[in-house]
């Protein structure tokens, strides 16, 4: 459990979309936010709560399954699930089984993209100033996990007094 | 009717049985071949079956040069068909529409190819409504003093 884990804390985010922009501008070279590989989705009809989403690069993953070229390949050193653009055929079988939507298409070229954690030094981070998002140990999310549940727990005991 | 199909019968004048025909001639052709013989990526041919001929022409060997219009003495080739070709309809399928936006997402086929590969039935969802969910999710299971604060649950 050395590998770091990009970390979501939707209650820090704002959705001032500083990490669409970063995310955008490392990988398609503008400032072209629908290219961006993290998506922060709220706001309007949703009150004030807004949620960062990004590939949750998961142990087993849907879209390695679905893929009929082996285009997708789960990079074991940095635990991310990497999409080979040399190899995928633009199916869209992987856009479409994803569960949670973290998977775009780029039509131009042909091919689908997804976060593939910048190498391992996720601009998006570097570029989120209220800390909705870290890229940290998985062993410290754990007790971070656990502190948030102690104090929510708490804070429904209290309520309960 | 000004054209005919390329399988144009010079007896009956009936055109051919073929859907797709690209190269058509109008009802001047006399049957000469002056196209046939002088079609340079021998794209053109012909078969005198009993009592009939037919004129052939193959789409795939065809370079689109217009000889066979240049050459034609009754002006009977009707090039048009293949510099202004249409659409042709391949296939069609039943679409699958997101469950929220309607938005249609891809085939009936392309589901069952999905549904095969995966343990799970996968959500009929757009990518931003796969994404709504987790959010509608989250504004129901996060009990969050910091949220609340906010206004945002």
């Amino acid at each position: 459990m050395t590998m770091n884990v990009l970390s979501i804390n939707p209650r820090n985010c704002d959705g001032c979309g500083e990490c669409e922009n970063a995310c955008a501008e490392k990988h398609s070279g503008g400032q072209d936010k629908a290219r961006s590989r993290i998506r922060v989705v709220g706001g309007n009809g949703h009150g004030k709560l807004f949620v960062p989403f990004a590939c949750r690069q998961c142990d087993n993953p849907p879209c390695m399954s679905v893929c009929q070229n082996s285009a997708i390949y789960k990079d074991e050193k940095l635990n991310r699930v990497v999409i080979d653009p040399n190899k995928c055929i633009g199916c869209k079988m992987c856009f479409s089984a994803c569960p949670f939507g973290a998977i775009g298409f780029d039509s131009t070229r042909g091919f689908a993209y997804k976060c593939e954690l910048c190498g391992g030094d996720p601009e998006c981070v570097k570029a989120c100033e209220k800390s909705a998002l870290s890229y940290i140990k998985g062993y410290n999310l754990h007790y971070i996990r656990m502190y948030e549940s102690a104090n929510k727990h708490y804070a429904v005991i209290r309520h309960q007094i | 009717m000004l054209s005919y199909a390329i399988r144009y019968n010079w007896r009956t004048g009936s055109s051919g049985e073929s859907g797709m025909s690209f190269f058509k001639v109008n009802h001047n052709c006399n049957g000469c071949l002056a196209c046939v013989q002088n079609c340079p990526a021998k794209a053109l041919s012909h078969k005198d079956e009993g009592s009939s001929r037919t004129l052939l022409h193959n789409i795939s060997l065809c370079a689109r040069c217009g000889n066979c219009w240049r050459v034609c003495p009754q002006k009977a080739v009707q090039f048009e068909g293949i510099l202004n070709g249409q659409w042709d309809e391949v296939t069609t399928m039943e679409l699958v529409h997101c469950m929220v936006c309607g938005e249609p997402l891809y085939t009936d086929g392309f589901k069952k190819a999905l549904d095969d590969k995966l343990e799970y039935d996968p959500a009929i969802l757009c990518p931003l409504h796969k994404k709504t969910f987790s959010l509608d999710a989250w504004r129901h299971l996060a009990f969050d003093e910091k949220l609340s604060e906010r206004g945002a649950l």
